[in-house]
């Protein structure tokens, strides 16, 4: 078991990390978790979407290693198969859940530092959706458990990530032992995964937080893009829009924690990430996110 | 002799991968069949064959010494999923870990097929330490254990804080005066 605290002048961090990593470059992983009754609040189409959500999240920041999905999996599952399985059961192979609102295994060899399975089981007694924002309470009472943040977090157990606040760290980090209104990768919970299994050169410069990945539709013509750079790295943060040409650079406030109110043209904005360093005016960062604009 | 035989898990680190419902100290109490204080007499460690694989199972026996809810006499038999066997080791979050000699005040479930048997995890298994006071004192592990919680607030109160100790004699006083109370409300 591993806590860190980074040593950098204005950034400290705290993820703590399990004493296990995978030694393959991809985690296969086997969802079976099925489709849901009804719609799900955050317009996944099914459980294993927002499952594959997840982890498509985690993959983004992570150079050495990536999830593969392999969808609607009909293989039946089992322990200690060395099959990585994702699945709502009403127990956990054959036990009560009692306390228990997911589980997720860590199967080692190699006196315990290589993973070879972990199969990740949601309890399907209690009431689930897949939202953003804050814990909502269920129409019966007691908490509407939110799979995506939930998946987040276990899926960072599966990575081999641990609780940064059992070890004394205070950090915003979804893997924080409590899970509640924080519903998204945090700046330390990547540092963390990529810690363990690299990150690309500009990454380790600068981020996006928000949008977390991929795409994001919105109704205003502006739309507020936050993220995180390294600050001993980083001087500056600049973003372009595809609608304004890629040679116009909107300069975000911020080093460590940045933002900028961007602006949009209707239809899909691509919004790309530059830093300026010590060294160069413009590092072109390798991630991008789109922001769709009306319909 | 009453026997408790459980099936699941056990961690034999702070290996973290559960998330649990937040519950208070009185949930915790309410939810436990028998509250007991016991020693860990035998931990033993064997791969079984199930319909749900082959998982690791730990089973380890208690000899009780004082029950402050429910009755246990003779040996508590629980059994936990999880450990290690030759170079295959399962962990999974949040449970509690023994090491034979080792005393323990466990909270268990009235649930035989439980995950876990012990209710709260990590948390409803507190160490007795008598090497700094001969009186014993209790203590949560520093970490909660492996384990995390989904809730807007987090449990206001629990049995015993992670990372705090309390003197045993005053413990089981605390313990009983509650245990009391809870079973005088309607």
């Amino acid at each position: 078991m591993f806590a860190f605290v980074g040593a950098t002048t204005a950034a400290t961090w705290g993820y703590a990390l399990l004493d296990s990593k995978w030694s393959t470059r991809q985690i296969v992983m086997y969802l079976g978790l099925g489709s849901s009754s009804g719609a799900l609040i955050d317009g996944a189409a099914s459980w294993d979407a927002s499952a594959e959500d997840a982890l498509a999240t985690w993959n983004q920041y992570l150079a050495n290693v990536q999830f593969t999905v392999v969808r609607n999996s009909s293989v039946t599952p089992a322990d200690g198969d060395d099959v990585n399985n994702v699945f709502f059961d009403n127990t956990f192979y054959g036990s009560d859940f009692g306390d228990a609102v997911a589980i997720t295994t860590e199967w080692t060899r190699n006196g315990g530092r290589t993973r070879i399975e972990a199969d990740t089981v949601f309890n399907s007694n209690l009431s689930w959706n897949s939202y953003r924002g804050n814990l909502r309470t269920a129409s019966g009472g007691g908490t509407l458990y939110d799979l995506h943040r939930v998946a987040l977090h276990e899926f960072g157990h599966t990575l081999g990530l641990d609780h940064p606040d059992d070890y004394g760290q205070v950090v915003r980090a979804i893997m924080n032992s409590h899970v509640s209104n924080i519903d998204s990768l945090q700046p330390d919970d990547i540092r963390g995964a990529q810690s363990l299994y690299g990150a690309t050169n500009t990454q380790t410069l600068a981020f996006f937080t928000r949008p977390r990945a991929g795409q994001v539709t919105t109704s205003s013509a502006r739309y507020t893009v936050r993220g995180h750079a390294d600050p001993v790295q980083v001087n500056k943060v600049f973003l372009t829009n595809s609608r304004f040409g890629t040679r116009r650079f909107f300069k975000a406030t911020g080093v460590d924690t940045w933002k900028l109110s961007l602006p949009l043209q209707p239809g899909r904005n691509v919004v790309r990430l530059y830093v300026s360093t010590p060294t160069a005016s413009r590092v072109k960062v390798a991630q991008r996110v789109i922001v769709r604009f009306g319909n | 002799m009453i026997r408790w035989c459980f099936f699941l898990l056990l961690v034999a680190a702070t290996a973290s991968a559960t998330t649990l419902q937040s519950i208070t100290e009185d949930e915790q109490i309410q939810r436990a069949q028998t509250i007991f204080r016991g020693r860990a007499e035998q931990v033993d460690t064997a791969r079984e064959a199930t319909s749900h694989g082959n998982p690791i199972v730990t089973t380890v026996r208690f000899t009780p010494l004082a029950v402050y809810k429910g009755t246990a006499s003779g040996l508590v038999t629980l059994r936990f999923l999880g450990g290690k066997v030759g170079d295959v080791e399962m962990k999974v979050g949040g449970m509690p870990q023994f090491h034979v000699g080792g005393e323990y005040i466990l909270f268990v479930s009235a649930d035989g097929n439980r995950v876990c048997p012990v209710v709260g995890w990590s948390e409803g298994s507190l160490k007795v330490d008598r090497q700094t006071n001969s009186a014993g004192e209790v203590k949560a592990s520093p970490e909660v254990a492996g384990a995390a919680e989904v809730g807007v607030q987090p449990r206001s109160r629990h049995v015993l804080p992670a990372g705090t100790s309390a003197l045993l004699p005053d413990f089981e006083r605390r313990l009983k005066a509650r245990i009391s109370e809870i079973g005088k409300q309607p």
